[in-house]
């Protein structure tokens, strides 16, 4: 018998704030954690985590403070997640998996910092929670957070662990925001997704956990992981794909192993990052995969593409929309820009979900996706 | 004015790492993307920061790239007009 | 009963050698080279004209190299395209570039970031342009370790046959930071493709190859 693969507790924290309560909020009244912020000679629009009640949050917490910022919000983000939890990742059961694009960048400009190194900054994270297992990171762009989830759910599926803590964070940073800036792939206002007058990405930070078990805990509306897929479109390493095939293709991955055809799906979480080429990509795929209709959003207008945060971000945001039966408006969205038209949700609503679908795609030509659903 | 296209042309050649090629191979009005020398969309963008960082001439709008970038001759023009002014 | 994998063929790169399948295929007559003009001969040396190798930063073009040696060793099969994964990892992440980028935005006087630098300040970018060489579009993932761990990898790789439909994985380790490198790629089958036996993939056999380079 194959373990099923259950969503026990999960957290976000971005400029929206330390909690999933708080992001759901604003999601709610459609408020965006996106401002206007001066560096580098410019003026950016990016969505910054509140430095004070970081400060104040890791105060609380009172563990010893030598930590980079990063592990600060990682190490907040897992607690908060294991709180009230019996599950704990110093168990021999229990396996963390990490998701980052660009980890301690923040580090980079000091020579020898160790913590630059990806799996340095793992490790000082696994330490804090005295992991029993060797712990994992995944590093590739910005599906990184989504192949997390997907690699939780093979884990557990497989009968490898029981449970798996899955954490995808990254830092608002001058390197990214320079390194984007010179692909002008910056949007001059709040990222618009799927708007016709969208201009590019807003840039954000954060971090969202999810604790994944082959146990489920509470007896209705239990949510479960049913699929999850990745491709690559082979077509070139920035510019993404004029057809849309190889998100197609992640697609039709999740929902095959899922047993679901398009029209089950209630609700799609796009990637969304409002950039001219990206939601056209988005568009195309969507309709290679028959879902046109189904009611689709981009949460990058909240909290703005927290890259290797944002599969986790999101997935969380998608599995709160399937929990509470809502979805919630694309914040930046007002005309359609893209050639083949989706259905972009306008406003707050409730609605019947039984599976959601979350997808993603990144620099060197990557797509990932990944399907939850309701038992009840 | 073809003596600066063809230093012009080596110049791109090396800072584009297009390497295969020789100078000799790639003529001044030759287009430089699709069909042309195969150019791409970083390559495009590689040439916004290296007329900035060379000739001191900033391009904003990545679309405005599209007209000047058509061949050799074209950025030579186009360099040569914004000196002059 | 879950079914055997295999190890079709294999690629290590390090100290200016190149080994396929356990024999040294090519050697690097220069003493001491650069890890780039090292591998800038081993490009001529394979024969292709491939003009996106030369705009490839360091780390890609070691993953690249590695990746035409052994598909050269396995005899260039035809592959199931979209059953296709690649499956990486290494321990410096893009760190090689990274620093190249925050280089050019330190002195914010002398400050021009380059695309062409910065599309390259991710580990999977090399994942990226072997499939766009090969046309390999099936599962991605680029993992971090601090070190090549043999029972990790066969776990992951195990794990992605019996939970997707793959058929075949280009897998290994390619790290890069500055003249320090290393790359160790192996291709895993569900059966012998092109006539090739191999070795059954399990942590022994993998443990074995890595170390000795010997393909037995």
């Amino acid at each position: 018998m194959t373990p099923a693969v259950h969503m026990i507790s999960n957290n976000m924290i971005s400029s929206l704030g330390f909690t999933t309560a708080e992001h759901i909020e604003s999601f709610r009244l459609g408020q965006t954690g996106i401002i206007p912020f001066q560096t580098l000679n410019e003026t950016f629009h990016v969505s910054p985590i509140n430095q004070a009640l970081l400060e104040q949050e890791w105060d609380a917490l009172a563990v010893q403070p030598n930590y980079e910022k990063l592990e600060k919000l990682f190490i907040l983000s897992i607690s908060k997640t294991l709180e009230n939890q019996d599950i704990h990742p110093r168990n021999d059961d229990c396996l963390i998996i990490l998701s980052s694009t660009k980890g301690n960048i923040d580090v980079l400009k000091q020579n020898h910092n160790r913590n630059a190194y990806l799996y340095e900054m793992t490790r000082n994270i696994a330490r804090h929670f005295e992991a029993a297992n060797r712990p994992q990171i995944i590093s590739t762009a910005c599906i990184s957070g989504t192949l997390a989830g997907i690699m939780a759910y093979r884990y557990i599926k497989s009968g490898r662990y029981k449970h798996v803590v899955v954490s995808g964070g990254d830092l608002l940073s001058d390197f990214t925001l320079s390194g984007f800036n010179a692909f002008k792939a910056l949007g001059n206002t709040d990222c618009k997704p799927f708007d016709k007058n969208r201009d590019g990405v807003s840039l954000g930070e954060g971090v969202g956990t999810i604790l994944f078990s082959s146990e489920s805990q509470n007896s209705d509306n239990v949510i479960q992981i049913t699929g999850g897929a990745s491709s690559n479109d082979a077509n070139h390493i920035s510019g993404p794909s004029r057809t849309g095939d190889g998100l197609h293709l992640a697609i039709q991955g999740a929902m095959k192993q899922a047993g679901l055809s398009q029209n089950d799906i209630g609700f799609l979480s796009a990637h969304g990052t409002a950039t001219p080429y990206n939601d056209e990509m988005e568009a195309k795929a969507f309709h290679l995969s028959g879902l046109q209709d189904c009611p689709i959003n981009s949460f990058k207008g909240y909290f703005g593409h927290t890259l290797g945060a944002a599969g986790l971000l999101e997935c969380i945001a998608a599995i709160e929309s399937l929990r509470r039966n809502e979805i919630y408006p694309s914040l930046g969205f007002e005309e359609m820009g893209v050639s083949q038209p989706v259905n972009i949700i306008k406003e707050f609503r409730k609605k019947e979900l039984h599976h959601v679908l979350k997808t993603a795609s990144g620099f060197g030509g990557c797509n990932a996706s990944i399907i939850f659903s309701k038992v009840s | 004015m073809e003596a600066f296209a063809n230093k012009l042309k080596v110049q791109i050649i090396q800072h584009l790492n297009l390497e295969d090629l020789e100078p000799d191979e790639v003529g001044l009005d030759d287009p430089l993307f699709g069909e042309g020398l195969g150019l791409d969309s970083i390559d495009a963008l590689e040439l916004i920061v290296f007329l900035e960082k060379e000739y001191g001439i900033k391009i904003e709008n990545p679309e405005e790239g599209k007209q000047i970038f058509q061949s050799v001759n074209t950025i030579a023009s186009f360099i040569q007009q914004h000196q002059n002014t | 009963m879950k079914k055997d994998l295999h190890i079709l063929g294999s690629c290590h790169i390090e100290n200016d050698k190149i080994w396929v399948n356990g024999k040294t295929r090519y050697e690097s007559s220069v003493q001491d080279e650069s890890p780039i003009a090292f591998l800038k001969s081993a490009y001529k040396e394979l024969g292709i004209k491939y003009a996106k190798f030369h705009k490839m930063d360091a780390l890609c073009k070691l993953g690249f190299i590695a990746s035409e040696f052994l598909m050269e060793g396995l005899g260039r099969p035809d592959l199931p395209t979209t059953k296709t994964g690649i499956h990486l990892c290494n321990s410096s992440s893009s760190l090689d570039t990274d620093m190249r980028h925050q280089e050019s935005i330190n002195d914010l006087e002398k400050y021009y970031p380059s695309p062409a630098v910065f599309v390259y300040t991710l580990p999977n970018i090399v994942i990226g342009e072997i499939c766009i060489k090969n046309k390999i579009q099936g599962e991605n993932a680029f993992f971090i370790f601090d070190v090549f761990n043999a029972s990790e990898q066969v776990s992951l790789i195990r794990m992605l046959f019996e939970e997707t439909d793959t058929e075949c994985c280009l897998c290994g380790w390619v790290d890069l930071l500055k003249d320090e490198y290393e790359a160790f790629l192996y291709w895993i089958d569900v059966e012998p493709r092109n006539g090739k036996q191999g070795l059954i993939f399990n942590e022994l056999n993998l443990e074995h190859l890595y170390k000795t380079k010997k393909f037995v």
